[in-house]
């Protein structure tokens, strides 16, 4: 048991395990970004109420709300290449990274939307009439006038979409991923010492989940459009 | 020119404009007024195509449209012959003063940015809100804001300004300021439709006063007859009950 | 790899079903705590006790920044590390590979609940007005009792929504643990593709029972709430 923790063996995991953070940062950064931009067209299908299509959306939002980001990452995994196999499409060769990507997207996508439709909604309907009255089109007043305001009502939500968006990122190590917590096991497993990288790897998520938290303070902060003397 | 002829607009069951028609020349100002639910801020919306009539045509100068099956082209020509000041300000709130007022002419209108500030820039004064240019309406007063509204509404230069009850969600005190702003757009011979329940504005600065209740215009004429002269039981029960009786018969 | 299998997927979804109760243990687990702690650090940091609301601050903060799985990992290696000693200690008798680490997924998922679920309730507690803890203090009433008559049940209709959403988040969070190796829903829905090597069938199958049981909770929430409108 006295060999279980060394502050040597810590300080010598720090370099070679770092780097890797910049997998886990992509999966982040690519599941967010493009998950913000899906999340944005469901948010406008949605609100649009196109029969069929809205119904479709239900399920495909209620599925990615209704169970583990882990287990939708496993469906989509092994399910898509059989599904697109239907269609003549191989993609069995393709990173594993791109379907941990895929499902990132995909499940903000539909979180997201779901909290940019309730944004949308809550926007005073007589912004919409006042950019019409001025004569802006639907797609000026929508991405010049409304966005905006929705996406500062969502910035909330959205910073603790984020934080736990990183955190999932803990997930795709089970998939065979080598991304900061796959190189932890890896190199953990190697030298029979997990407990110094594991701790590391904890010290690591929490130090950059209140960062985000901190940055996402700051930013609601800066773009509140001089809201903020009317919230205190 | 401002031609609104048989207009019919039913919200379910509602029937709340039953055949309304309306000529508005160049240069007036038509106070519409009515009690509550008679249809007027109804109608002013389906001139600016807020809402969508049942029936109806309207005709701005040259160009007539119909206000049931308007293409997205023809409303999008109409609103842009047309500006509209609400009775809750409608500032975007997510522009500063001056931003909601270039917004319309440079996005819509396509006038280049330094002229379109320019322009916003001669406004704001015009309606004494320089000071607060770079201001957001969540820093304003409802006053300054329905400033800024009357403001964007009159830099587009448009055909019409449709103004659907400015005052009536101000503080009682900032109303006569806010009548002011409006009587000095009209002294600028622009055209305006006024739904208001302000009478003495009405009678000191309509050139043509329209009485509407249940959905159709019951009376119309110059404020002297209207006011004085009513014809219709209708229209001399309203004012009976909004003007005192020594004021009405001077 | 195989296409889709019905009968696999069958086989899965039987298989998965009947390690319904462990899933549903550590879910009843978790949000039992959750509520009980999680009440407990709430009422202790809305008072702000000195010292141990200042500790639970920081402990919540930080906590927030860990990750489930990653908390897992770690707890379950600390099991494997001193399980051995534990066994020997107490006399068990049971040797070191039979030890279940099922006590880890309690553990961790009752940690993440507690957390999650003070958060919440604090959240509601700030909601209710001074007011009424003045109001209560004026009749005469102590600080325990305008908490547990006043206040109490003035936050349990504010803090059901987001109870609920702490808890489709601790169901989801039970799939986790298949990650350490314990046989709940996930890994038993597995099983019978260790003999087909097709997985789809047993993620398709599991995905399947959670959805049911987060859809079945999430409307029984509106129908809650619909009830509340009525007053």
């Amino acid at each position: 048991m006295a060999n279980l923790f060394s502050w040597e063996r810590l300080w010598n995991i720090i370099p070679q395990l770092s780097p890797y953070l910049l997998i886990t940062f992509q999966i982040v950064i690519i599941g967010l970004l493009f998950g913000t931009l899906l999340g944005i067209l469901v948010a406008i299908l949605l609100l649009n109420k196109i029969p069929i299509l809205h119904q479709l959306l239900s399920v495909y939002i209620s599925f990615m709300r209704g169970t583990s980001m882990l287990i939708q990452m496993m469906v989509i995994y092994y399910g898509l290449p059989l599904l697109l196999n239907n269609f003549g499409i191989d993609i069995n060769g393709l990173d594993k990274l791109v379907f941990v990507e895929i499902t990132f997207i995909l499940n903000y996508g539909a979180f997201l939307g779901e909290e940019f439709r309730a944004a949308i909604l809550a926007v005073p309907k007589e912004q919409t009439e006042a950019g019409y009255s001025i004569g802006l089109t639907w797609s000026q007043t929508f991405f010049r006038i409304i966005l905006p305001q929705a996406l500062l009502t969502a910035l909330p939500a959205y910073g603790a979409e984020a934080v736990s968006c990183f955190h999932l990122t803990s997930i795709a190590f089970t998939l065979g991923v080598v991304d900061f917590l796959g190189r932890a096991n890896t190199l953990g497993s190697a030298s029979g010492h997990l407990l110094e990288t594991y701790l590391y790897v904890a010290f690591v998520y929490i130090v950059i989940s209140m960062l985000l938290r901190l940055g996402f303070y700051l930013l609601e902060k800066k773009f509140s459009f001089g809201r903020e003397g009317v919230n205190n | 020119m401002i031609e609104i002829k048989n207009v019919k607009k039913s919200f379910g069951k509602h029937e709340v404009l039953k055949d309304v028609s309306l000529k508005v020349d160049t240069g007036d100002v038509v106070v519409i007024l009515g009690p509550s639910g008679s249809g007027k801020t109804t109608l002013l919306r389906c001139i600016n195509f807020l809402e969508r009539a049942d029936e109806g045509t309207l005709t701005i100068e040259d160009q007539t449209a119909d206000l049931h099956t308007a293409s997205s082209k023809e409303k999008l020509q109409i609103r842009k012959r047309t500006a509209f000041v609400f009775q809750n300000y409608g500032l975007f709130q997510n522009k500063t003063a001056i931003q909601n007022i270039t917004e319309g002419l440079i996005t819509a209108r396509k006038i280049p940015k330094a002229e379109a500030i320019a322009k916003a820039e001669e406004v704001l004064d015009w309606v004494g809100m320089s000071d607060k240019r770079d201001y957001y309406p969540s820093k304003l007063s409802g006053g300054q804001q329905q400033r800024i509204g009357i403001a964007r509404a009159v830099a587009l230069d448009p055909d019409v300004i449709l103004f659907d009850e400015p005052t009536s969600a101000l503080d009682p005190e900032l109303v006569g300021e806010i009548l002011g702003v409006i009587k000095k757009v009209a002294k600028k011979g622009i055209t305006m439709i006024v739904v208001t329940h302000e009478m003495s504005f009405a009678q000191e600065v309509a050139s043509k006063v329209v009485f509407m209740d249940g959905g159709v215009v019951v009376e119309s004429g110059t404020p002297r007859d209207v006011f004085y002269y009513p014809k219709e039981e209708r229209t001399k029960k309203f004012l009976e009950r909004i003007i005192p009786q020594d004021q009405y018969f001077i | 790899m195989m296409g889709f299998t019905l009968n696999n997927f069958i086989e899965s979804l039987k298989s998965g079903l009947s390690y319904l109760p462990v899933t549903a243990k550590l879910t009843f687990t978790a949000v039992v705590f959750g509520i009980l702690f999680g009440l407990l650090i709430a009422v202790l940091r809305y008072y702000k006790v000195p010292v141990i609301s200042k500790i639970l601050t920081v402990f919540v903060t930080i906590y927030q920044g860990f990750p489930m799985m990653v908390a897992l990992l770690i707890y379950n290696l600390l099991f494997s590390f001193y399980i051995g000693p534990i066994i020997q200690f107490f006399h068990l008798g049971i040797e070191v590979r039979e030890a279940n680490n099922i006590i880890v997924g309690y553990f961790a998922l009752s940690l993440g609940a507690i957390t999650s679920m003070s958060e919440t309730l604090r959240g509601a507690l700030n909601s209710v007005e001074k007011l009424q803890f003045e109001a209560g203090y004026s009749i005469g009433l102590t600080k325990f009792q305008t908490f547990t008559r006043i206040i109490l049940p003035q936050i349990i209709p504010v803090a059901i929504p987001g109870l609920i959403n702490n808890l489709v988040g601790i169901i989801k969070g039970t799939s986790f643990v298949m990650a350490i190796g314990i046989l709940e829903v996930t890994n038993a829905s597995l099983i019978p593709c260790f003999r087909t090597f097709s997985y789809v069938e047993g993620y398709l199958a599991a995905a399947l029972i959670y959805w049911f049981f987060t859809l079945l909770i999430e409307t029984l929430l509106s129908v809650v709430e619909k009830t509340q409108k009525q007053y």
